[in-house]
């Protein structure tokens, strides 16, 4: 294993810090119950056994399925608990945050006696397996269901706009703070080529293809987030590779004449200049022009947030570059790619990492706000803020602020926590 | 010193021109035809005012101008191609253009669409005035006729155009006398585009040089008729057909007074915590403390809002203030002075003050005690220390001093968040200030408006990045001497 040994250290190193260890399980708890929410909250039944097949409908990603002699619906909501089925195991939380259950429709308190339709006018005592157990909403939505999947909501937005912004701000940050303004010296070939890489890849990428680009923006889903990031590794190794064949014709032809490359004044003015944009306000400005959609707001939330993990990482680069570590990394011929991400990196991590984490939280908030006014997020997402935005219609249904309230506390509480004591981590 | 500020002064032109662009691309990107926005089709009863109304907005917005001062297009596009107003037409246009490569021709075809609907305006007018009593009977096959040529003008897809084309051949054909062969004419333009492809012109790129005539120039700079954003005129509000900053002048004041007032509160109440936390930070009532800011810290905005509003604003828990408006129902006394009306506006203003000072007041008290603690174990303490300095004297005359400097990094960014207003605390407790009026721009797509806070705020926002450099700089010699 080449290069794991720089991270040796960090399980003796972590049975130290206790707390750190708590919250980092408390963390990974979290990502279970995000993962594991089709199977924790669901209103499709986890085993079924219907006309002598086992049917496993909360696992499956079927429509329809023919079961004996007829054929099952699969999304066919809260008439799974009408299905006459031998055996039938529900989820623990047996709604899915889409089931609209009009039984227990205007906002039933967790409290409130809930009520089980048997047809022709007949109602019944909702079955504890069925309970809604933190109330419903207005439309007769599980508030339990929604908080389950909207974990994954709160969580996965966070992680993958700070993947984003990890990958921009510790790349910029990394080559601003290394080469800083004298470091890069390039041939006015490679200038030229660069010029021309740049001016050829935002000709194909926006002028010719720029519809495609267009509708990818208008379509959302989850590649667009994949297509785009391989659109810029793309447009990244095209124009790389023509400035290294300027560089080679260069050597070949022996042209002399060097130019210092700005790079760390351009990155510096591009943190500030981005500082200034206030990005609730351009999250919601944007997201009203493009369809709403949690890809979408991913990307411009890690396009908007990597300024603040450039400007730490470039700092710490600045440091490091004179010191003796990387000076003897220098002198053993090492190329510049290895000093700057398996020598000094790891050295900077645990700064990053609580950068990142920081960055999860405000990702989080900001989704949250979003969907707590309502803009910006698609409309049919069952998340936190949603529910607290139905909350504050109502007053009396206290049971829709207070419990997602309390989980986007928490969630804000133990990513602050984590940052706080990753940032003692490094201290020690 | 005055270096420093000059060059600081001097970046300051090129950030601010970069500012102006991303609010331009922004306002320009925005979805929607303006001019739709402007002249409702339905609320005109002449469809001849409606076209003149039409034009003359479209001249007021340089929406007949090209976009920027250089353009970088595929070689087939044609110049003119902005000139197209109608939205879903210019689509089509581009789509053909993508698959054919020969803008001569589609234009050609499209002309061809046009010209056949004129002729067929001129034949209902005709039908009308010499048949009016079988008008009505063939109306509605008329009527189908120009549906036809219309979603054929909209249409690039060729499957499609040729569904369309075989449509209008059977209205026409469906028509009850001698039929105008407009389908022949378009067909054969079609067959001439198609033959003539060329496609390779896709694929060369062409930069074209517009002059000082583009719409970021009259937008940034302005004309006769509006002043431009240099001169703070942010064009037209598409809702209330006012200036902008007309609209937005008037809500700044209650954003102004709310940020103001909180940031000065959070001052007020977080220093002193704040040095109290530094001097004892490890006793029992100080960790309470500390513990109770980092769950405020951590506690968001609307549900800390929302929760206030369920528990002092709900007749069902207790009742004590007002739930929103900053005001009243129905104003203000009118003999009443600027004393009474304030006395009548405090319970309006307590709620929104609590939720704008909370979060801040966790984050400064932190930081103070945090940059005070860093100070405490260096040289220059020790040595107030041992001339028998009490505790809280060190700290007062020598630690506080120089752990303020984070204190004005703070103070700075209160100013941008006027502009922007505090969107979420404005939108839960109804006050009008930039923050509701932000999301009634966005919810009615009042484009003009959302770009001049976005532009604003980044003009405010870089202003006290300067006015905070200049600070720092005035109160930190070696900031200065290292530039």
């Amino acid at each position: 294993m080449k290069g794991s040994h720089t991270y040796r250290n960090i399980r003796p190193a972590l049975a130290k810090h206790k707390s750190l260890k708590r919250c980092l399980r408390a963390l990974v708890f979290l990502v279970i119950i995000a993962l594991l929410a089709p199977v924790l909250a669901n209103d499709k039944p986890l085993v079924c056994r219907y006309q002598n097949t086992w049917l496993f409908p909360a696992l499956s990603w079927k429509r329809t399925v023919v079961a004996g002699d007829t054929s099952l619906n699969y999304n066919m909501g809260k008439d799974w608990k009408y299905l006459d089925a031998d055996i039938i195991l529900f989820p623990p939380c047996a709604w899915s945050p889409t089931t609209l259950d009009a039984d227990n429709a205007p906002r039933k308190s967790p409290f409130d006696k809930q009520w089980f339709s048997l047809g022709h006018g007949n109602t019944a005592p909702l079955p504890l397996a069925y309970r809604h157990w933190l109330g419903t909403t207005q439309n007769g939505q599980d508030v339990l269901s929604i908080l389950i999947h909207g974990t994954a909501i709160a969580i996965g937005i966070g992680f993958a706009s700070m993947l984003i912004a990890a990958l921009i701000g510790v790349s910029l940050g990394a080559f601003a703070g290394y080469f800083s303004n004298n470091g890069l010296r390039l041939g006015p070939l490679q200038i030229l080529a660069l010029l021309a890489g740049i001016f050829f890849t935002y000709f194909y990428c926006c002028v010719i293809r720029g519809y495609k680009l267009a509708e990818a923006f208008n379509d959302g889903g989850i590649w667009l987030i994949l297509r785009l990031l391989f659109l810029c590794y793309v447009a990244l190794k095209t124009i790389g590779g023509m400035v290294w064949i300027a560089g080679y014709m260069e050597r070949k032809l022996r042209i002399p004449y060097r130019f210092r490359f700005p790079l760390d004044t351009l990155v510096s003015k591009s943190i500030e200049l981005l500082n200034s944009v206030p990005s609730l306000l351009l999250i919601i400005a944007l997201s009203a022009f493009a369809r709403p959609s949690y890809s979408l707001l991913i990307i411009i939330m890690g396009l908007l947030s990597w300024t603040i993990i450039a400007r730490i990482t470039r700092a710490e680069y600045l440091k490091a570059k004179n010191l003796e570590y990387v000076i003897a990394a220098k002198a053993l011929g090492m190329k510049n790619r290895r000093i700057l991400f398996r020598h000094i990196l790891p050295n900077v991590m645990p700064l990053i990492l609580t950068q990142l984490v920081f960055g999860m939280g405000s990702a989080v908030l900001a989704e949250a706000s979003l969907s707590f006014l309502g803009i910006g997020i698609p409309l049919e997402s069952a998340s936190w803020g949603s529910l607290l935005n139905e909350g504050r219609d109502h007053f009396s249904s206290w049971w829709l602020v207070v419990f997602p309230g309390a989980c986007l506390c928490l969630l804000m509480l133990l990513y602050n926590k984590t940052a706080t004591e990753l940032s003692g981590f490094r201290n020690s | 010193m005055l270096e420093y500020i000059l060059k600081r002064l001097l970046w300051f032109i090129p950030t601010l021109l970069l500012v102006t662009l991303l609010g331009f691309l922004l306002l320009v990107s925005a979805p929607g035809d303006p001019l739709d926005q402007l002249v409702p089709a339905l609320s005109m009863k002449d469809a001849e005012e409606y076209r003149s109304q039409r034009a003359y907005w479209s001249k007021q917005l340089g929406l007949d101008l090209p976009v920027f001062y250089v353009s970088v297009k595929t070689w087939a596009e044609p110049d003119t191609l902005y000139k197209i107003q109608d939205q879903e037409k210019r689509k089509a246009y581009e789509n053909l253009l993508r698959q054919t490569g020969n803008a001569e021709l589609v234009s050609a075809y499209f002309d061809c669409i046009r010209q056949s609907r004129q002729a067929y305006e001129q034949r209902l007018s005709l039908e009308k005035e010499k048949f009016p009593e079988h008008y009505p009977r063939y109306k509605s096959r008329l009527n189908a006729i120009a549906a036809d040529l219309r979603s054929l003008e909209i249409s690039g897809d060729s499957s499609m155009q040729h569904a369309l084309l075989a449509k209008l051949k059977k209205d026409e054909a469906a028509f009850y006398m001698e039929p105008p062969s407009f389908s022949a004419a378009i067909e054969n333009s079609l067959r001439q585009l198609k033959a003539n492809r060329t496609r390779y012109k896709n694929y060369i790129p062409k930069i074209s040089w517009y002059g000082r005539h583009n719409r970021y120039h009259l937008w940034l700079f302005g004309d006769g008729s509006s002043k431009g954003v240099i001169r703070g005129d942010f064009g037209i509000s598409y809702t209330h057909k006012q200036p902008v900053l007309a609209v937005i002048s008037d809500k700044v004041i209650w954003s102004l007074f709310f940020s103001v007032l909180s940031i000065v509160l959070a001052y007020l109440v977080s220093i002193p915590i704040g040095i109290r936390l530094a001097q004892r930070p490890h006793t029992p009532v100080n960790r309470l403390v500390q513990a109770g800011l980092f769950l405020l810290y951590s506690t968001p905005v609307f549900f800390g809002g929302v929760l206030l509003l369920m528990l002092f604003a709900n007749p069902d828990v207790l009742s004590i203030f007002p739930p929103s408006g900053i005001k009243p129902i129905g104003g203000y006394n009118d003999d009443a002075g600027l004393l009474e009306k304030c006395a009548d506006s405090l319970p309006y203003l307590v709620l929104p003050l609590i939720c704008y000072t909370y979060s801040s007041l966790s984050y400064i008290s932190r930081l103070t005690q945090t940059s005070i603690m860093e100070q405490l174990p260096l040289d220059y303490i020790k040595t107030a220390r041992a001339k028998g300095l009490s505790d809280g004297a060190v700290i007062r005359k020598h630690a506080l001093k120089n752990s303020l400097l984070p204190l004005i990094t703070v103070f700075s960014t209160v100013f941008p968040s006027i502009i922007g207003g505090s969107v979420i605390i404005e939108s839960i407790f109804t006050i009008p200030g930039m923050g509701q009026e932000t999301v009634r721009a966005i919810v009615s797509k009042d484009y003009p408006v959302v770009i001049a806070i976005i532009t604003l705020s980044c003009l405010l926002t870089m202003l006290s990045y300067l006015v905070a450099d200049i600070l720092y700089a005035w109160a930190d010699p070696r900031i200065r001497h290292k530039s």
